[in-house]
């Protein structure tokens, strides 16, 4: 009996030491993403190792494109916010759907200035890391709800999290 | 019950009140040298006891290891993708109003 207790205890340590060298193979270090160091970038930096000249110019367009983003969440909040005055004030149906109407075309705008946004970052990024930019990126943003806009803090006009560095 | 019966009517009591026919058991004998030479044979130090036993106890580690490398390789795996996805979800919300709530939330 003694006996199965020792070979139990070394399957037990063998098992061990496989699943941390199974652990420590496997994975992937990543920068600490729990900090909250603002760096919105960094998983461009991260993931594809750009040369130091299309990194600075990425940076460049990035922090360019706040800009653009600042006013689309201007305009898109302003729309949402006016849509649910409208709705509770019980306006007329046809009124409610013109700016339904409005709040979607905002929110196409959005949509495609993003995507053309994301577009000129691949093309500086160029070759396969641009494809793969892409592939990962686009499938995410054509994914979120655009309809419902749930993130889109209608009670304040603060900055998100992306502009709050800038 | 009367309990106050002189003792020497318990000894013709017994006879008449408890009689056992016990079952025959013709395996008992063999069983019981089966049990010695089981004993006799059981290795007393652990080499002869892995010696004995190798092939359970090869099964059962490798078996046991393969599971415990898949599981240590299937956590590192899930902990890099969420990482990852942490990253690539910073990243687009600082540049999609949509996805603020998403990166807020966490």
């Amino acid at each position: 009996m003694k006996f199965r207790w020792i070979a139990a205890a070394l399957i037990a340590a063998l098992a061990l030491g496989a699943g941390c060298i199974a652990y420590v193979c496997m994975r992937k270090p990543m920068p600490a993403v729990a900090a909250d160091d603002g760096d919105a970038l960094l998983w461009l930096r991260h993931e594809f190792k750009l040369p130091a000249d299309k990194m600075a110019r990425i940076e460049k367009m990035h922090d360019a494109y706040q800009v653009v983003c600042e006013e689309h969440c201007r305009i898109i909040r302003d729309a949402r916010i006016e849509l649910r005055k409208l709705r509770e004030a019980k306006a007329p149906a046809a009124v409610i759907a013109a700016a339904e109407e409005k709040s979607r075309e905002v929110d196409l705008v959005c949509t495609t200035s993003l995507e053309t946004h994301m577009r000129d970052i691949a093309s500086v990024m160029g070759g396969e890391d641009g494809r793969r930019y892409l592939s990962i990126v686009l499938p995410r943003v054509a994914k979120f709800d655009h309809a419902g806009a749930p993130g889109l803090d209608l009670e304040s006009a603060k900055p998100h999290a992306g502009h709050a560095h800038h | 019950m009367n309990s106050n019966l002189p003792d020497e009517n318990l000894g013709p009591l017994l006879r008449g009140s408890y009689q056992t026919t016990p079952e025959r058991n013709p395996g008992f004998r063999s069983g019981v040298w089966a049990r010695i030479e089981a004993r006799r044979r059981a290795p007393a130090t652990w080499s002869a006891w892995l010696h004995l036993n190798m092939f359970r106890f090869a099964s059962l580690a490798v078996a046991t290891v393969a599971i415990a490398g898949f599981g240590g390789g299937w956590i590192a795996t899930a902990q890099a993708n969420r990482d990852h996805e942490q990253l690539v979800q910073r990243y687009l919300a600082s540049i999609d109003p949509h996805q603020k709530s998403s990166v807020e939330l966490r």
